[in-house]
């Protein structure tokens, strides 16, 4: 037995001396370079339309943003709220301005420049542009057929972040591809004037707009790409090119046309009954899994540890004086005195951690209402018959049922105010009305805020600078 | 510590094992049968017998050793032959035979050990002729101490080694080993460990029993560590376990028992009557919430947590074998309750080494090593229990503190319930008081208001209902063959499988938290399976006044890594407190890796005339871990000795025995890669893309994440390391010593180093940047007495050791801030010129008065939140430029000194062990009672609260950490043979010890463990010295017994 045993031995000892002349003489790369099995390399990815149908969805997960309850990992979508509605005369946190939290710095525009925020943001929205231009760079791999597409869905994609960064940030980097940290510091740290910025929006659009159609609610199509074309132009127009105004009213007017989307005949339902008629871009989120849920109906509500988000005595002295009851989003939320927003109300009360609302980007009634601003145009005061049916029936659905006689500006903006309250368009709006440095600075002296013509800017995260070395990364004025 | 009385025995044992196995065995058989036979026995001087002592007829290959009682018989020709007596640790002796045929000798010792041989990487060598930093340290009696590790037997043995319990989790965990300082700036800084020649996990310190082991050596300098190639870089400790011995199984039994207990921090033992004096003193009254404190009474929360417990260790080994054939088998059992309230550790360890020879040429070894250890980590941290408890409240809800109990808010409180601090707010409290006589006098009337300063569940149940168990099975096994081509050459193989299973299962109860809905359970289940193939030819050649001794291999090495990991919650009872119970699982993640490494290495050791010594060595490692273009690294190494003591001008010298100078150059690499991503540590140089789920249109759907920059550049760290060293002996050896300088500059560093995000990432993994550490070590041993009845001897180690980050790229002045997972956003700086990791901060000027702080009575003993700072570039403002270093936890200088007695049959030993120069930035009582809980924040009012920062961020959490230990003392006794005999035991010791008997401080520490020190996450090299509590040193008392028979 024992000499069997050994014998054994000798044949494996033998049998290692020839496992060893193979590894010797056979190409040592293979043996030193393991197959991974837990993942796929990018290098060897992108080959066909299958692997693109799979990498495309990977920009719209960069968009969701991670549920993660410290702001370490990529929040994106998630916390955009806090660079907007906090920024607004909408919005406060629970516990109310404090210049020395990083949360509650917003609302009274004593934002620093390493706060984490902007910069977990600034990180987010780059990543996505990543992701996106990941899927443009391997185009090639498409077929004829869905090349299109795949463009389409990425460039809108890259076109609605950009868009964000440019209205938050003003100037800033522009990669259209990916770029390696050593051979493109130039791009990462130069920022790139506004107007270049818009002009590529604008053809990543056209590009979208030609090449989608209306399949999708919480993928790019050609209705979002459309509405989103539409409020670019109306934030240039506002700026000074007039001429974008009517660009910006056929876009509104083809997708009212389209009959595609209606408005919801309950307020409330809009944001109950996920990928409804009203919705045109919605960000997707499924409750109960921490890698497609968000948090921010946690965060806003007061099972948050930050309870942000909250109504300003501002905003609800207007519904009061307005008499709103249909969009009134405090109702049934005082606790100890405190107004919470209830938009976004937990859809999974159990596990509030990991909601599933979505987040509305574009829906119908802010096209009626962009359609209003744009026959507008820049004037005071308008009694355009159609802007008036389109404006009436957002109204009515809130429970106004006197017909108008003609919309004002200040009326449209108030309009705007009601209805897309808390969906991150109040700070936009304000902007582009005009009416941004007026209404803030009232805010903000009734808030104890420090209002600067300045904020309406976000500084450029300090961290970026530090790592511009010779380049020098500028900040923006007031930080 | 040791004795000197069986000082030798193991190593002789097992030496003499060794010639029995390659040197002579193979000849005896052929003897003729008018031989004479000589008989005998060789005994030391001390009288007892000595097995294994080789002896060999001169000039012949005739030989045989000694047996189990010293006798040994051999044949021989000629009636005027010699024999050769040798046996390591003893001077050798030849006798002429002369007629004679039966002789009785006596074996001088020699107690300079020059004729040691140690085990350097894939070979041995005289210890004489070593050109390196080699320390060796052998297993003479340290199994007779109650070691519950094997790497706590290390600890002050080694020059340059440092070895501290930096954990939090209690019993059980792995210290934090470190040889000459840290050079990598990525995870890998400990050393490697190498079992009888294979290079395994560091977790297998914790599976190898300390009977088993024959022998340390510690490769300190690059020159050492080079033929281990990128596994060295950080110095390798080589293991060598014990080989059974021909004759009688023989066996071991050691036992010990005793109790422990932790340090306790003066600083948290607060009392009722403290917050009595304070009120007294600042408001000449004692408020309500105070009076019902004291109805409370005082619980000592320290006594209640750092509880201490027993530990018990069982270990049995036989050893014996034929001539061809020896075995060496053990079986241990340790029971360690650790010094905390539910910590406890248990391992079942077993291990069968067989060595035969096959035939003259063959001989075959195998090695199998499984154990299985328990443990149940402290779950929640130190700091916490201080945090969540105070002097006032009690354990346990009884009866009495019912009556305090606002059952408003907290209607179903019973007795024996958990108490938190908010039961008793809100409660009007009626106190009886009495009249001299015993008779019911008045009531008075209370109120506690807001009495409680945290609202969180209270500190017995976040410790008791919460578990965390580690279970892990490892199993070391190891065959390995040796192939005699010639008297020069021979081919040795060895294989060896490492596999380790980690199961680790969490759970927090439904009574952990407020909030019952907070249960939920983890499930982790990690696997490491590693093979280590390699082939070696050798070759040995003494001719004149030449001898070479010469290695060529190639050794392979593949691991495989397993985890999957699930959570769940959804808990309604602690029915099933395991993932199964679950009725939701929220994660589940998961992830195999593999990396490769393929070896080639040559060394030549060459001495001439005995003195002149040099030694060249290369090695060529093959990373998986690199991209095509870098995956191979040459790592080439050189020294040389001379040993003066030999020459003929100190030959008759009195003063000078012994005399080596030496020195070396050394290079090695370094791939360990630690990134956040644990798949990405194995394949740092693709672009990798995970799949996730994400919400499509409205429902989840597979697709591929990108998780990093792929960087196919990425190369080897590089150490190079230059070590001149001396080693002398005086006075006929009886003042040994070395003393050398190193200097080792690792470049090429492996960091994750911050970039632009607008590339997608927030950091890429670069080489960057170079580290030097430098120092001296010093090492003496003296032989202070060395009668029979009566020996002392003294060993005294040092080092010193500075760190300097000597480039860091664009990354100087880097400033790094790790999150612990709370908003204490405490910052490190890397900086060019100071070492590696360094504390930043403001600099602490005063604290707040009392009366600006929001509710000073609250928590006694408390300090503001807020201090002043000072403004170091005096420009009137705090900004971020008034921040500088505040210190490092690198130690400057560490020590120990062991003295060793012999009287008759007593052994005592000591060992003081210092360290001086480390500060700590030391957390977890600032946390435990000043952090935020609003009572401590500053009011409004404070005058110049622009100069106001957190103390977190200042230099007054920044203690120092130096510390003297009483490590060890021990005393024993070895029982008379005569008594023994009758029960056929061989030999016998009872002995009592103790470590950690005297622990000394610096005043100014707060904490339980100024060694401890936070890893993992983010707290990496760049960001060292966190002191979040930790576990307390433990003060330990056995007894023990060590039985031979």
């Amino acid at each position: 037995m024992l000499t069997l045993i050994f014998k054994e031995m000798k044949a494996i000892f033998s049998k290692t001396l020839v496992i060893f002349s193979v590894i010797v003489i056979s190409s040592c790369d293979d043996y030193l370079e393991p197959e991974p099995i837990s993942f796929i390399s990018q290098e060897f990815f992108f080959a066909d339309d299958d692997d693109l149908d799979v990498g495309i969805l990977n920009i719209y997960d960069g968009l969701q943003g991670d549920n993660d309850q410290q702001i370490v990992d990529f929040r994106s979508t998630q916390i955009e709220y806090m660079l907007t509605e906090m920024r607004s005369d909408n919005a406060r946190a629970r516990g109310g301005g404090d210049a020395t939290s990083d949360f509650q710095q917003f609302e009274v525009y004593e934002v620093n420049t390493n706060n984490i925020i902007v910069q977990n943001y600034y990180e987010s929205m780059y990543n996505v542009i990543f992701r996106a231009n990941l899927i443009l760079d391997n185009l090639d791999a498409a077929s004829e057929a869905r090349r299109g597409e795949f463009e389409g869905e990425a460039k809108f994609v890259r076109a609605y972040v950009y868009f964000q960064l440019v209205r938050l940030f003003g100037p800033v980097p522009m990669p259209l591809k990916v770029i390696s940290p050593d051979d493109d510091a130039a791009i990462a740290f130069t920022r790139v004037a506004t107007d270049v910025v818009y002009a590529q929006i604008i053809e990543d659009l056209q590009v979208a707009v030609e090449n989608l159609n209306n399949q999708f609610k919480t993928r790019a199509s050609k209705a979002a790409a459309q509405a989103l074309l539409a409020k670019v132009y109306l934030t240039l127009a506002a700026d000074g090119q007039m001429a974008l105004y009517e660009e910006a009213r056929l876009l509104c007017d083809e997708i009212i046309s389209s009959g595609e989307y209606e408005l919801m005949d309950d307020y409330g339902e809009i944001f109950t009954i996920e990928k409804n008629d009203e919705i045109i871009f919605a960000i997707d989120y499924i409750e109960n899994n921490e890698l497609t849920s968000q948090n921010f109906s946690w965060e806003t509500s007061d099972l948050g540890d930050r309870r942000l988000n909250y109504t300003t005595e501002n905003i609800r002295s207007v519904w009061d004086g307005r008499e709103e009851t249909v969009r009134d989003v405090r109702l049934a939320s005082i606790i100890d005195g405190q107004f919470m927003n209830t938009k976004y109300s937990t859809n999974n009360p159990t596990g509030p951690l990991q909601s599933g609302n979505d987040w509305i980007v574009l829906r119908y009634a802010d096209v009626l209402l962009m359609y209003v601003e744009a026959v507008l145009a820049g004037g005071s005061v308008t009694n355009n018959a159609t802007a008036i049916s389109y404006y009436d029936a957002v109204r009515s659905r809130a429970g106004f049922l006197l017909p108008s006689l003609s919309i004002t500006k200040a009326e449209l903006l108030e309009e705007r105010r009601m209805e897309l309250s808390f969906e991150n368009q109040r700070l936009f709006d304000l902007i582009r009305f005009n009416e941004a440095i007026n209404v803030l600075s009232t805010h903000a002296d009734a808030t104890g805020g420090q209002f600067q013509n300045t904020d309406l800017l976000l500084p450029i995260p300090q961290n970026e600078r530090n790592l511009s070395g010779d380049f020098n990364m500028p900040q923006n004025p007031g930080y | 510590m040791k004795n000197i009385l069986p000082r030798f025995k193991i190593l002789r044992i097992a030496i003499g094992s060794l010639i029995v196995l390659f040197g002579f065995t193979g000849a005896t058989p052929d003897l003729h049968a008018q031989n004479q036979v000589i008989t005998g026995t060789v005994v030391s001087e001390d009288g007892e017998a000595l097995p294994g002592v080789a002896i060999r007829v001169q000039n012949t290959t005739i030989g045989t050793v000694t047996d189990v009682d010293g006798k040994f018989s051999i044949e021989v020709v000629e009636k005027d032959a010699a024999l050769v007596f040798s046996y390591v640790g003893f001077k050798p002796q030849i006798i002429l035979i002369s007629g004679r045929t039966s002789f009785n000798i006596v074996l001088e010792e020699d107690i300079t050990q020059l004729s040691e041989v140690v085990v350097i990487g894939y070979g041995t060598q005289k210890k004489s002729h070593l050109t390196g930093a080699i320390s060796k340290l052998t297993n003479e009696n340290l199994e007779q101490l109650p070691f519950a590790r094997v790497d706590d037997a290390l600890v002050g043995q080694v020059s340059g080694v440092q070895i501290s319990s930096t954990s939090e989790e209690g019993v059980g965990s792995d210290p934090t080993i470190l040889v000459r300082g840290v050079g990598s700036i990525t995870g890998g800084s400990g050393p490697l460990l190498v079992i009888d020649g294979a290079p395994v996990d560091s977790e297998f310190f914790g599976n190898i029993d300390m009977n088993d082991i024959e022998s340390f050596e510690i490769l300190k300098d690059a020159a050492s560590a080079a033929i281990f190639g990128s596994r060295g870089a950080n110095g390798v400790i080589m293991i060598t376990t014990k080989e059974g011995k021909e004759g009688a199984v023989k066996f071991t039994y050691n036992g010990f028992a005793g109790y422990q207990e932790g340090h306790k921090s003066e600083y948290f033992q607060t009392s009722i009557n403290d917050h009595v004096a304070l009120e007294l003193a600042n408001n000449e009254f004692v408020s309500d919430a105070t009076r019902i404190k004291q109805l409370l009474g005082d619980t000592d929360w320290e006594d209640i947590v750092i509880n201490g417990g027993y530990v018990t260790s069982h270990s049995l080994s036989a050893r014996g074998g034929s001539q061809r054939t020896k075995y060496s088998t053990s079986l241990s059992y340790l029971h360690d309750e650790g010094v905390l309230l539910v910590d406890d550790f248990k391992k079942y360890n077993f291990k069968a080494r067989v060595d035969t020879k096959v035939s003259d040429k063959f001989s075959l070894g195998f090695n199998i090593n499984p154990s299985y250890t328990k443990r149940r980590r402290y779950t929640d941290a130190l700091r916490q229990m201080v945090r969540q408890s105070a002097p006032w409240l009690p354990e346990r809800h009884t009866a009495r503190t019912l009556q305090f109990v606002n059952f408003e808010d907290f209607p179903d409180l019973q007795p024996g319930d958990y108490v938190w601090q908010s039961h008793f707010d809100d409660v009007t409290v009626q106190d009886v008081f009495f009249d001299d006589n015993g008779n019911i006098a008045g009531f008075n009337e209370f109120e506690s208001g807001s009495i409680s300063n945290t609202g969180n569940a209270g500190p017995l149940q976040r410790i008791l209902e919460r578990e965390t168990i580690d279970e892990r099975l490892k199993v070391y096994g190891n065959v390995k063959a040796n192939y005699k081509i010639n008297d020069d050459f021979s081919l040795k193989s060895n294989i060896t499988v490492t596999f380790q299973d980690l199961l680790q299962t969490v759970y927090r109860g439904t009574e952990s938290t407020n909030f019952a809905g907070d249960a939920l359970a983890r499930e982790r289940n990690q696997s490491r399976l590693r093979f280590v193939e390699n082939l070696f030819l050798n070759y040995s050649k003494d001719f004149a006044d030449h001898e070479i001794d010469a290695v060529l291999g190639i050794a392979g090495e593949q691991e495989i890594d397993r985890t999957t990991e699930f959570e769940g919650n959804g808990f309604t009872n602690d029915d099933i407190p395991r993932i199964e119970g679950a009725t939701n699982i929220f994660v589940r993640e998961g992830y195999t890796r593999e990396r490769r490494l393929i070896s080639f290495i040559g060394r030549v050791n060459y001495a001439f005339k005995d003195r002149y010594l040099a030694s060249i060595s290369v090695r060529r490692d093959g990373s998986s871990i690199f991209g095509s273009n870098n995956k191979f690294g040459t790592f080439p190494a050189f020294s040389v000795g001379w040993r003066v003591s030999e020459e003929g001008f100190l030959s008759g010298s009195s003063i000078i025995s012994n005399l080596k100078i030496r020195a070396s150059y050394g290079v090695t690499g370094n791939d360990n890669v630690n990134l956040p991503i644990p798949v990405q540590e194995f394949y740092p140089y693709l672009p990798i893309l995970r799949s996730e789920p994400t919400a499509v249109e409205g429902g989840t759907a597979q697709t591929f994440n990108p998780i990093n920059i792929a960087n196919d550049n990425l190369r080897w760290e590089r150490s190079i390391e230059i070590n001149p060293g001396i080693d002398f002996g005086l006075f006929d050896n009886r003042i040994n010593g070395s003393i050398e300088y190193y200097r080792r500059t690792s470049d090429d560093l492996l960091l994750d180093v911050p970039i632009s995000s607008v590339t997608g990432f927030t950091t890429s993994f670069l080489n960057i940047g170079e580290v030097r550490n430098e120092g001296i070590e010093v090492n003496f041993k003296t032989f202070n007495m060395n009668r029979s009845n009566f020996k002392w001897s003294t060993n005294f180690i040092a080092s010193t050791n500075e760190n300097t980050l000597t480039d860091f790229g664009d990354a100087d002045g880097t400033v790094f801030t790790p999150s612990d997972g709370s908003d204490r956003n405490t910052e490190w700086i890397a900086s060019v010129g100071n070492p590696i990791s360094n504390f930043y901060g403001f600099v602490y000027e005063s604290d707040v008065p009392f009366e600006f702080r929001a509710r000073p009575f609250e928590i006694i003993g408390s300090k503001s939140q807020d201090v002043y700072v000072k403004d170091l570039n005096g420009d009137g403002i705090i900004n971020d430029d008034d921040r500088t270093i505040l210190g490092n936890a690198y130690p400057e200088f560490i020590w120990s000194i062991t003295n060793e007695f012999t009287v008759g049959r007593f052994d005592i030993s000591f060992m003081f062990q210092g360290s001086h120069g480390a500060e700590t930035r030391n957390i977890a009582d600032l946390e435990g009672f000043s952090l935020s809980l609003g009572a401590n924040a500053t009011t409004a009012e404070a005058p110049r609260s622009e100069f106001l920062r957190p103390r977190v961020l200042t230099s007054d959490i920044i203690q120092d950490a130096s510390f003297v230990a009483l490590r060890n003392l021990n005393i024993g006794y070895t029982l008379p043979g005569n008594i023994l005999e009758q029960f056929k035991i061989q030999s016998a010791r009872v002995y009592a010890s103790a470590s950690n008997l005297l622990y000394f401080h610096a005043d100014n520490f707060t904490g339980w463990n100024p060694e401890s020190i936070r890893q993992g996450g983010d707290f990496t090299p760049i960001t060292y010295g966190y002191n979040r509590g930790g576990s307390p040193i433990v003060r330990k008392v056995v007894l023990g017994v060590n039985i031979n028979f």
